[in-house]
């Protein structure tokens, strides 16, 4: 069951607001909420039933850069947010968005379960390996040996792998994007939108003030497309080794972007939901209990 | 007519059914029923567990006493020793001890008649059996009972139960007669613990979603809510944990479902960050806060009200909130009620507080106020708005503005947890002290709206002596305004915001005031002394993790 419905002709700049992004000039970022947009469009979706949730950081800013509804919560819950909006209302087109120590370090947690869980959500990570909003320190994501404010003799902390880790955690969608290729991008976000159950996409996305090693450059010499190796996305060993290569084999070699894994065939969390409330969703349930359901309800203390 | 039944043994014995089977058989033939659980945080072990049930023709709010009782049930030896001296009538294994000492005293060969019967572990049920007979009360209404409690797929293990529960009737019939002769009284009662009133009525309040991580004793009602739920819309989620639930609540309520969680103070200390996120971004929460001893992991097995502070002021910064704590189980229901549309129609988070007394004790529940279930959804927005003028954060006189759900043509607004305007628009990029004045003072005068919807405190009895609590310190309070004369309860329920005109009614006059509760700081008191600057000097507290007693509070008092 994809829950987007496809729509006559919708354009990028449907889902554009007057207010300009505050991000930095060259950011990373713009390429996300372009590659967005586009995605959006792609897929028809209409502007009332896209509900974008962040959590706190630059990426995060995201949703007031969007004519959709959205949550820009707390700093790491993204996902339970996301989580409670998709299952409450399956209708809903549910994006969440947020940055690398948002989403990999205080709210990594919350990555795993949703990914066990197969909500449909589509998460949209912008990693840029670094603090960006409290101005510069190391992320969950920054290379061993990086120099951030918190680690100014180089980092002693090897990184996370996110997308091994999500494949662990049994996502049904796992894919990396990069800021720099927003065409790319937008396909991959697309295609996470088509998805049934839960969708990673992290995204190698510059940040161009705090992380003078991770650049555009840095990130050009390195990206190579999986569709253009023959990688087979439904092959789970193929991508789980496509996954350790970066960061966790070479952290300064090649690294694969592109859709690592993908299977249609399991139920999203919210259709198990709806199949225990008898093939409805919590919004559908009405209020106020018939009669008959008050006496069904109280029969249980006679 | 007045009986007082202590059931004891240790965890994994049988205890627990035996004390609900015995409430249950009391609610059925009519009478007024109060059953109290003492227990330890161990799953098999401590030999002196206990059931206390209380049950009367007149309406009774408590377990009653504590060092006297009319009747044990002892299912070993330890507790046969720790509690026979507070009993008229002793039931006991023989194994035991042989031969009575005095008169009352009941001893039956449980461990034989279980294994007659089929199996060793149906000891409880053939101590019963001879409650039962004890109490006088016909032995087809424990059968039924039995063949409910195991259902069509159990029929032989209910059989085995029956015949189980027939031999220890018949011998205590045989032994003692029926001597307490209770017989039926009335229409049989519905019997809920304070757990499912808080869930029964959530869902009787329209609550389709709630989201928790186990924890004692806030579990019960997940327990419940997952079984009885889908039935009715909810869905029913264990969170990663108590982080992930009171966000997954903020994202239900956003998608415009009523929504809820439950958990203890632990939990709830986890909650604080995102409780702040429901007053900031306006979206209506309920929390059931099931308080139990602390600090820290505490007593988890063991009551306590020391949580009243941290309901008062959880998480950062200042936003509107409010407080509600049922002062009985029945309250329990409206009070659920009542904390939903509160949420609702002012869009501020709303705790419920409880404790573990309150959620575990089972009582009968008499007629239900249906008028108290009305659904106040408040400035929901239902048809399409035009985007270019919609302000999800309008600046009102009352400082609640229209709420636009996802799905509504033109309602699209991003709820932020940063400062925002109007609009929901972001402004921390900028100084904007205006609008930061303006946002902030919308969002807390919503609370003087709030106030005039909560009720002063309840008063009962009259006297000279006032009697000053909070929650369900009240129950055993009122069972004791009822014996004694001149003891007047007020008992706090709509707690924060405060009405204080109200409050200053009640605790106005020449009485002596005492304050009533169960934590060490007189918690309730330092509240009140805040807001109305009246002082009571006298204290009643407790913080041992044992709820409050009729025979020690009569002494007392
Ligand atoms: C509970 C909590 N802890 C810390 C912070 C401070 N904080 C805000 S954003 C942030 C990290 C931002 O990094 P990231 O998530 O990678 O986003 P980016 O700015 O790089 O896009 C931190 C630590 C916070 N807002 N809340
Ligand atoms: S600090 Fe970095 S992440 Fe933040 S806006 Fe600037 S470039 Fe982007
Ligand atoms: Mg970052």
């Amino acid at each position: 069951m994809t829950t987007v419905k496809v729509q006559a002709s919708r354009k990028p700049m449907d889902f554009a607001v007057v207010r300009q992004p505050i991000w930095c000039p060259g950011c990373g970022d713009y390429g996300i909420l372009e590659a967005l947009r586009r995605a959006l469009a792609e897929v028809g979706a209409k502007n009332e039933e896209v509900v974008i949730v962040s959590g706190i950081g630059c990426s995060s800013q995201l949703p007031h850069f969007m004519k959709t509804y959205g949550v820009h919560g707390i700093h790491g819950r993204v996902l339970p947010v996301a989580t409670g909006i998709k299952v409450s209302n399956p209708k809903l087109t549910v994006i969440g968005v947020g940055g690398d120590g948002d989403g990999y370090g205080i709210g990594l947690n919350h990555l795993i379960h949703a990914a066990r869980r197969n909500v449909g959500v589509v998460y949209i990570v912008s990693n840029n390996q670094v603090y960006g909003l409290t101005t510069g320190q190391m992320s969950p994501t920054t290379l061993k040996g990086v120099k951030t404010k918190t680690t100014p003799y180089g980092s002693i902390d090897s990184p996370v792998n996110p997308l091994a880790l999500a494949l662990s955690a049994g996502a049904t969608f796992v894919a990396r994007g990069f800021s720099g290729d927003v065409a790319h991008l937008a396909q991959i976000i697309a295609e996470a939108l088509r998805h049934r159950g839960f969708a990673l996409v992290d995204v190698l996305s510059p940040c161009v003030t705090f992380n003078r090693v991770n650049t555009y450059d840095w990130f050009r010499a390195r990206v190579y497309k999986l569709e253009s190796v023959g990688h087979d996305p439904t092959d789970f060993e193929q991508a789980y080794k496509r996954a350790l290569e970066w960061p966790t084999l070479d952290p300064y070699g090649k690294i694969p972007i592109g859709l690592f894994y993908k299977r249609e065939d399991l139920p999203a969390y919210e259709e198990e939901v709806a199949g225990l409330l008898g093939g409805r969703s919590p919004i559908e349930a009405p209020l106020e209990l018939s009669e008959e359901l008050v006496e069904e309800l109280l029969a249980r203390f006679a | 007519m007045e009986v007082t039944i202590r059931i004891s043994g240790a965890q994994g014995e049988g205890v627990e059914s035996a004390g609900r089977l015995t409430a249950q058989a009391l609610a059925k033939l009519g009478y007024h029923v109060f059953a109290f659980r003492q227990y330890a945080s161990i799953i098999k072990g401590n030999p002196t567990m206990f059931y206390q049930i209380r049950a009367s023709t007149t309406k009774i709010y408590s377990h009653g006493r504590w060092s006297s009782f009319d009747v044990l049930v002892a299912l070993n030896k330890n507790a046969l020793v720790a509690y026979e001296g507070g009993a008229k009538y002793l039931i006991y294994d023989s194994a035991d001890r042989s031969t009575p000492q005095r008169r009352g005293e009941v001893p039956i060969p449980l461990a034989d008649y279980a294994l007659k019967a089929g199996n060793k572990i149906m000891r409880n049920t053939v101590a019963v059996g001879a409650l039962m007979g004890l109490l006088g009360i016909d032995i087809s209404v424990l059968a039924d009972l039995l063949k409910r409690e195991f259902g069509e797929k159990g029929e032989k293990i209910a059989e085995q139960n029956i015949q189980a529960a027939q031999m220890g009737f018949d011998h205590a019939v045989k032994a003692v007669g029926s001597a307490l002769g209770f017989g039926k009284v009335g229409e049989p009662k519905l019997l809920m613990s304070g757990a499912e009133a808080l869930a029964v009525g959530s869902i009787l309040a329209g609550m389709r979603f709630y989201a928790a991580y186990p924890m004692t004793p806030a579990s019960p009602i997940m327990h419940f809510l997952a079984e009885v739920g889908p039935k009715f819309g909810v869905a029913v989620l264990q969170a990663e944990d108590e982080i992930a639930a009171m966000n997954m609540v903020i994202g239900a309520s956003f998608a415009g479902v009523r929504a809820a969680t439950g958990t203890s103070g632990g939990g709830f200390d986890l909650m604080h960050e995102a409780f702040g996120l429901a007053g900031m971004i306006e979206a209506p929460a309920v929390v059931f806060l099931s308080q139990r001893g602390g600090p820290s992991t505490g007593l988890p097995t063991e009551t306590e009200q020391a949580d009243l502070l941290m309901a008062l002021s959880p998480s950062h910064g200042e936003y509107p909130h409010a407080v509600i704590a049922p002062y009985t189980i029945e309250d329990g229901l409206y009070a659920v009620a009542k904390a939903f549309n509160l949420a609702e129609k002012y869009q501020i988070p709303v705790i419920v507080a409880t404790d573990l007394y309150f959620n575990e004790s089972l009582t009968t529940v008499d007629d239900i106020d249906w008028k108290r279930f009305k659904i106040e959804r408040g400035e929901l927005v239902t048809s399409p708005v035009v985007w270019d003028e919609y302000k999800r954060y309008k600046l009102t006189e009352t400082g609640v503005s229209p709420r636009a759900i996802p799905g509504i043509l033109g309602g699209m607004h991003v709820a932020t947890s940063d400062e925002h305007d109007e609009r929901g628009d972001v402004i921390t990029d900028r100084h904007l002290p205006e609008i930061r004045k303006a946002m902030h003072d919308k969002r807390m005068r919503k609370l003087a709206k709030v106030v005039e919807e909560m009720e002063g405190p309840a008063v009962f009895g009259s006297g000279e002596i006032a009697l000053v609590t909070w929650g369900s310190t009240a129950m055993p309070l009122l069972d004791l305004a009822s014996l004694e004369r001149d003891v007047e309860v007020i008992a706090f329920r709509d707690i924060y915001p405060l009405n204080k005109e109200a409050a200053l009614r009640a605790l106005d006059g020449a009485k002596a005031l005492i304050d009533v509760e169960l934590n060490y700081e007189g918690q309730l008191a330092l509240y009140l002394k805040r807001e109305l600057g009246v002082e009571l000097k006298m204290k009643i507290l407790k913080w041992w993790g044992e709820p409050f007693s009729l025979d020690e509070l009569s002494e007392l008092v």
